[in-house]
């Protein structure tokens, strides 16, 4: 220190000095992206400002984030090739959809599934020389139909409720 | 208008709508980024690594879009970030390990290797400078930006950092004078 108190060294200096001395906060949590965006169109209130602030001083890659990120706002948007814009868009189509979507479609592809399996039920029983007094409706039904059958409500039928069904279609045609 | 809460409900429509509001964003963001970090890039990498973000935005049920929050920032800035973060991630994966993208910070090694304090350094007090002030310091003399880069980086004026700086300085003239 001279005469007049003055520290000698230039601001780079003091400036190094305070940026190596070790600094009792923690660092903290790096901010989310969501936190960044909001720093960087200044609509964090104040206090998280200052805390945010205070994480990037010490922490490169969230400064670089920062600053980067600012410097990619400042350019124009910037025209996507057609084929990006098909394949993102691609994402998201009619084979997909929500998840309840998917399920009633799945519902209605069951459905018709069990349909058909009860037209082919029927002509198998038809031209079946199985004795009826050894018949096990239930294991043939499921072992004929290798999925099981739902409602348009999507509640599973037990086989009781799915066979009957079927043998009142079966007398209804005619055969026994 | 997009309407996001149609788009994570799987509406086709409203996703198509936001692919045409995104797409240029997060194309610009990618391309920019790699430009700045890669010295070869073709159309058709920055076309995947594009294509890469909009997959992590509706995986999972749409759960990274479902995140973005319209009260705390605009799409744009968050979407520019998120493409920014996709880019980076894309990138560390390729690097061998020894080349490491974002360096540990130098301060912090140091923090943690020197002894605390080290000799004819000065133990500083908590709070001693402000987080905007500590800042601009680690801006212009840690990582040597202009005064120009630090103002662009931080989206003030120039002047608002040099008077930034200068009570910065100022008080560490103080404290270190009365110690």
């Amino acid at each position: 220190m001279d005469q007049s108190g003055h520290i000698p060294g230039d601001d780079g200096d003091l400036a190094l000095r305070f940026l190596r001395a070790p600094q009792e906060e923690p660092v903290g949590e790096c901010p989310s992206e969501m936190d960044l965006a909001a720093y960087l169109d200044r609509r964090l209130p104040e206090a998280e400002v200052q805390r945010l602030e205070a994480h990037l001083a010490r922490c490169r890659p969230c400064r670089r984030a920062a600053a980067e990120g600012r410097k990619l706002l400042d350019g124009p948007p910037v025209a996507p090739t057609p084929a990006l814009v098909a394949r993102a868009k691609g994402l998201v189509g009619p084979a997909s959809g929500s998840r309840r979507q998917r399920w009633q479609r799945a519902v209605s592809w069951i459905a018709a599934a069990a349909a058909a399996g009860a037209i082919a039920f029927a002509g198998l029983r038809a031209g079946s020389a199985v004795n009826r007094a050894h018949r096990q409706p239930h294991q043939d039904l499921t072992s004929v139909l290798s999925f099981q059958v739902a409602d348009v409500d999507g509640d599973l039928l037990s086989p009781d409720s799915v066979f009957g069904s079927l043998l009142l279609a079966t007398e209804e045609n005619g055969h026994e | 208008m997009v309407d996001l809460e149609a788009c994570v409900r799987g509406d086709r429509k409203a996703w198509h709508a936001f692919v045409d509001v995104a797409a240029p964003i997060i194309f610009a963001a990618v391309q920019r980024t790699l430009a700045r970090y890669e010295a070869r890039r073709d159309a058709g990498q920055v076309e995947d690594l594009a294509q890469d973000v909009f997959v992590r935005l509706v995986r999972n049920n749409f759960r990274l879009l479902a995140s973005y929050d319209p009260s705390r920032a605009s799409l744009s800035t968050w979407l520019t970030l998120v493409a920014r973060s996709a880019t980076i991630d894309h990138l560390r994966r390729r690097r061998p390990p020894t080349v490491p993208l974002d360096e540990a910070d130098p301060q912090l090694v140091a923090a943690r290797d020197a002894p605390n304090p080290a000799p004819g350094e000065l133990d500083l007090p908590p709070g001693l400078l402000s987080p905007r002030q500590h800042l601009v310091i680690q801006l212009l003399f840690g990582d040597g930006l202009s005064v120009a880069e630090a103002a662009s980086a931080l989206g003030v004026e120039p002047q608002t950092i040099r008077s930034t700086k200068h009570k910065a300085i100022s008080k560490l003239r103080r404290f270190h004078g009365a110690h």
